[in-house]
């Protein structure tokens, strides 16, 4: 019976395992063969809690947002503004207070742009992006302007990490990383499967029906909401350490869009699409930015692409050869 | 600042929103798209008058008053409306019937891709050309200098907002507009020629756009960034006059404009803020918009 | 004679000039089950969307297990037990047959909500979802997606989806428009067995007149908002209005 609910590739805790583990040996690998690519796979796992939260909203209750780059400025500045003025070092508290942050912005502004939905959503959420992007910079005495805070090392788990050299540093840092995205992942698995991931899809496919079966989609867009705020938050957070500056730039609309990107990028019918999305952007974007100075002219190009031709991404086209092995070779087939 | 000047730079902010939100609002009420693009073509219509301008227009004829009102601006609108057949108008046909969210990634990727053409093109310093501003001279109101160059903008957008309700109230061409604008496959129902039709309306817009942009620039200088900064002001615009109505780009873009004055003059860090706010309490009031709800 | 389930007292809905319902008063027993039929317009859908909680009514009242259901919103009803399916099929298409059935049944248990168990450890969940296939003969189809179904069977699974609201009352328009001729008979054998085993009052509007005279044992004939006839089968058809304006001889 069991069978007749479907998951679809990479939604497993199995998959999630072995996507960490590769994450985690990559890394080592990395550092030798290619010692100036290693720090972006930090960075990728980083933006794949990020997307993973955009992808709640947008994958699983069809709420496209234009704006969460506005979750990565509220959990940066909360590590940039708790260490420039409480002098604070422990990130674990910090983390918990970004998360909290967002999860608050997401409560006060959910009621209002998710009446509406669709286009209203996307813009609003761009708005809201543009309000806060233009604080950080208006208010330039406290989050000192375009110039931003310089973030120290952290402290992680109460060890100071002051006195040891810089690539340890950030080699702990990714496994720090890696450990508490493994957390995110494998909570994201129990939303997705939970009844509350399966009523959300229930409204992307038809909020009236929805609402009819005597579900409050409101209430439930709003903590698709709120989770998708406190991942992204959680992720802005963690970036602070790794970009050492806490700038506007980390919340301008762009970035917004980024977000959506890798999602699209790796598929966002997929648990896992966002995940791998996320990691090969971060890459893509590294070694483009290499080459050309005009990396947005590259990437417009490549979003319209994917969307033309690719509309499911990555994972679907993974789906796809995997079917075609196991038809060949008879492996193993998918009940139908 | 005295009151009458507060009115005129009022009027003359809303008539560049005009021209932005009224394209705007004509492809939401016949194609049902948001082109988050859109506010690049005014972009582009400012890059382009300022090159035209300094490059062209004073190096050959000098700061010929009537040469630089007439040339750039045509030249620029003309390179707009190709620029707009290239690229906007294919992929905004492509992505009709495909829903929000194909339609708002596909025109994302669009913006970013005009963001950085104009880096190309243009270089990532901010880009001017005053010489038409100053040709023009200032007027003596309520005591204080006001510059001409403003008066014959607000004058220039009122008379095409005129043609405008023209068109869309007293022609054939209108009532079609209206009408499918209500319902999408009215125009098909009246026998038109659904392309063509959809092809004039894109031109038209993106020609509203890029006249926005050439009239931007002899006040001020234009960098990468001014059009997403335009385009949310405008979405704005768009939500508290109502979504693809002709009334609506009129309402949204003068409270837009009047409400930017206001908290100019009081607190110009909240700008965006009240802005907002006031379009989430006229969603929460109107959801239709204070102008809307009737079709284009 | 103990309490109706529903009752339709005097209720009108005009929109405009269009008298879309024009004073309908009629009441339903537990356990009953009742058609009504009429011609096209005849304001057969506006009433169902009236009892139903979509439309509130210019005038009447509208009772249901003897409280005044009339100013309540459409959630309300459905926590109350009036449920219904639409015209159209509208299931969802991107999750299976018994994940359909089962975002209702967690529905009803109120478990929407919970995010931190998966829905497939809930026992009684599934075990509810394979009662309601089984009742449906939707096991064979459990997972497949709606859009590989038959027209028939995408309409079970919409009334099922209702179904597993456990509603008192289940209101259906139209069950059997948009599927094959062949499969209309059997589609709505299926529906009305489900009914009948679990015993739940049903409203269906129905077009069909070879269907209404098999399955029914009351029905209300509907014209121009009104209610020309009510009553079992025999005496709905000897009806000399009905005769005229929905039979138009056939069944004479
Ligand atoms: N929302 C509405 N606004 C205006 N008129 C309406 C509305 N809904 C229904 N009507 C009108 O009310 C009358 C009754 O419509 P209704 O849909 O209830 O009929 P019906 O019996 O269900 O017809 P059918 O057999 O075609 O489904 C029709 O004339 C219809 O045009
Ligand atoms: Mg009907």
């Amino acid at each position: 019976m069991v069978e007749a609910f479907r998951r679809e590739l990479g939604n497993s805790l199995a998959a999630i395992a072995i996507l960490v583990a590769v994450l985690g040996v990559a890394y080592p690998i990395l550092r030798f063969i290619a010692p100036g690519y290693a720090i972006y796979l930090t960075y990728g796992v980083i933006w794949s809690i990020a997307a993973l939260g955009f992808n709640l909203l947008y994958g699983y209750t069809g709420l496209l947002s234009f704006g969460h780059a506005t979750f990565i400025g509220i959990g940066a500045y909360t590590v940039g503004l708790t260490m420039k003025y409480l002098g604070l070092r422990e990130l674990e508290p910090m983390l918990v207070t970004a998360m909290v942050a967002s999860a608050a912005l997401a409560l006060a502004v959910g009621p209002v742009v998710l009446r509406y939905g669709g286009i209203f959503f996307a813009i609003f959420m761009l708005a809201i992006g543009q309000i806060l992007w233009g604080f950080y910079l208006k208010f330039y005495h406290v989050t000192g302007g375009t110039d931003g805070i310089k973030i120290g090392r952290v402290e992680l788990l109460g060890f100071d990490l002051g006195r040891i050299d810089y690539l340890t540093y950030l080699t702990i840092y990714h496994y720090y990383v890696l450990a508490i995205a493994a957390i995110a992942y494998i909570v994201m698995w129990y939303i997705v499967n939970s009844p509350l991931g399966y009523s959300l899809k229930a409204i992307r496919d038809n909020e009236v029906r929805a609402r009819a079966l005597g579900i409050d989609t409101l209430q439930l867009k709003l903590i698709a909401f709120t989770i998708s705020a406190v991942y992204t938050g959680l992720a802005g957070a963690l970036l602070a350490p790794l970009t050492r500056l806490v700038s506007p730039e980390l919340a301008y609309w762009f970035v917004s869009g980024k977000i959506v990107f890798m999602t699209i990028l790796g598929g966002a019918s997929y648990l896992i699409g966002p995940i791998v999305g996320a990691i090969i952007y971060t890459y893509l974007e590294s070694i483009a930015m290499g080459y050309t100075i005009y990396w947005y002219l590259l990437l417009g190009i490549l979003i319209i692409a994917v969307m033309i031709l690719s509309p499911r991404g990555l994972m679907s086209l993974a789906d796809s050869l995997l079917t075609r092995a196991r038809l060949r070779w008879g492996v193993w087939q998918r009940p139908s | 600042m005295a009151l009458p000047i507060y009115v005129l730079d009022t009027l003359f902010y809303s008539s560049l929103l005009f021209l932005i939100i009224a394209g705007l609002n004509l492809i939401y009420g016949i194609l049902r798209v948001v082109n988050l693009a859109h506010a690049s073509l005014f972009t582009f219509g400012a890059y382009a008058t300022a090159w035209i301008t300094t490059s062209l227009i004073v190096p050959r004829l000098g700061e010929n008053l009537l040469a630089l009102m007439v040339l750039p601006l045509v030249l620029a609108v003309i390179l707009v409306i190709l620029v707009s057949l290239a690229l906007v108008t294919p992929l905004l046909r492509y992505s009709q019937g495909r829903g929000d969210a194909f339609q708002l990634i596909v025109t994302f990727g669009l913006l970013i891709i005009f963001e950085d053409l104009f880096k190309l093109i243009w270089g990532p310093h901010p880009v001017s050309a005053y010489n038409l501003f100053f040709q023009m001279g200032f007027i003596d109101i309520a005591g204080l200098r006001y510059p001409v160059y403003k008066f014959y903008v607000i004058l220039l957008t009122a008379i095409l907002a005129l043609a405008l309700w023209y068109v869309t109230y007293r022609t054939a061409f209108g009532l079609v507009l209206r009408a499918s604008s209500m319902d999408p496959h009215m125009a098909t129902a009246l026998g038109l020629n659904t392309s063509r039709f959809l092809f004039i309306v894109i031109v038209l817009a993106s020609a509203l756009a890029g006249l926005g942009g050439s009239l931007y620039i002899p006040v001020a200088s234009v960098q990468l960034g001014l059009s997403t900064e335009f385009l949310v002001i405008a979405f704005v615009g768009m939500v508290i006059g109502g979504l693809g109505s002709f009334v609506g780009a009129v309402v949204g873009s003068l409270i837009v404009s009047s409400l930017r004055t206001l908290t100019l003059i009081v607190f110009p860090e909240l700008e965006l803020v009240v802005l907002y706010l006031v379009a989430v309490i006229v969603l929460l009031w109107k959801p239709e918009g204070i102008g809307g709800g009737r079709g284009w | 004679m103990a309490e109706a389930l529903l009752r339709v007292d005097g209720v009108y809905k005009y929109f405009g000039g269009v008298r879309a319902v024009d004073g309908v008063s009629f009441s339903l027993g537990w356990g009953e089950r009742l058609f009504i039929v009429g011609p096209n317009g005849a304001g057969k859908t506006t009433l169902v969307n009236l009892i139903s909680g979509y439309l509130k009514p210019d005038r009447g009242r509208i009772l249901f297990k003897g409280e005044d259901v009339t100013a309540l919103g459409l959630a309300e009803r459905v926590r109350r037990g009036i449920a219904r399916s639409f015209q159209l099929v509208t299931v969802f298409d991107n999750l299976t047959v018994a994940e359909n059935i089962a975002v209702s049944v967690a529905s009803r248990l109120g478990r929407s909500r919970v995010a931190y168990r998966t829905l497939t450890s809930y026992r009684d969940v599934v075990e509810e979802v394979e009662r309601i296939l089984e009742v449906f003969e939707l096991t064979d189809v459990a997972s497949k997606y709606p859009t590989e179904l038959s027209q028939g069977d995408r309409k079970i699974l919409d009334v099922a989806l209702t179904f597993a609201l456990k509603p008192s009352l289940i209101i259906l328009d139209e069950p059997t428009s948009g599927v094959a001729t062949k499969d209309k008979h059997s589609v709505m054998e299926r529906l009305i067995k489900a009914f009948d085993v679990t015993g739940v009052s049903s409203i269906i509007v129905e077009h069909d007149m070879d269907i209404v005279f098999r399955y029914a044992r009351r029905v209300v004939a509907m014209h121009e908002g009104r209610v020309l006839a009510d009553g079992d089968p025999a005496s709905v058809r000897g009806n000399e209005e009905v005769r005229r304006i929905l039979l138009g001889g056939v069944y004479a």
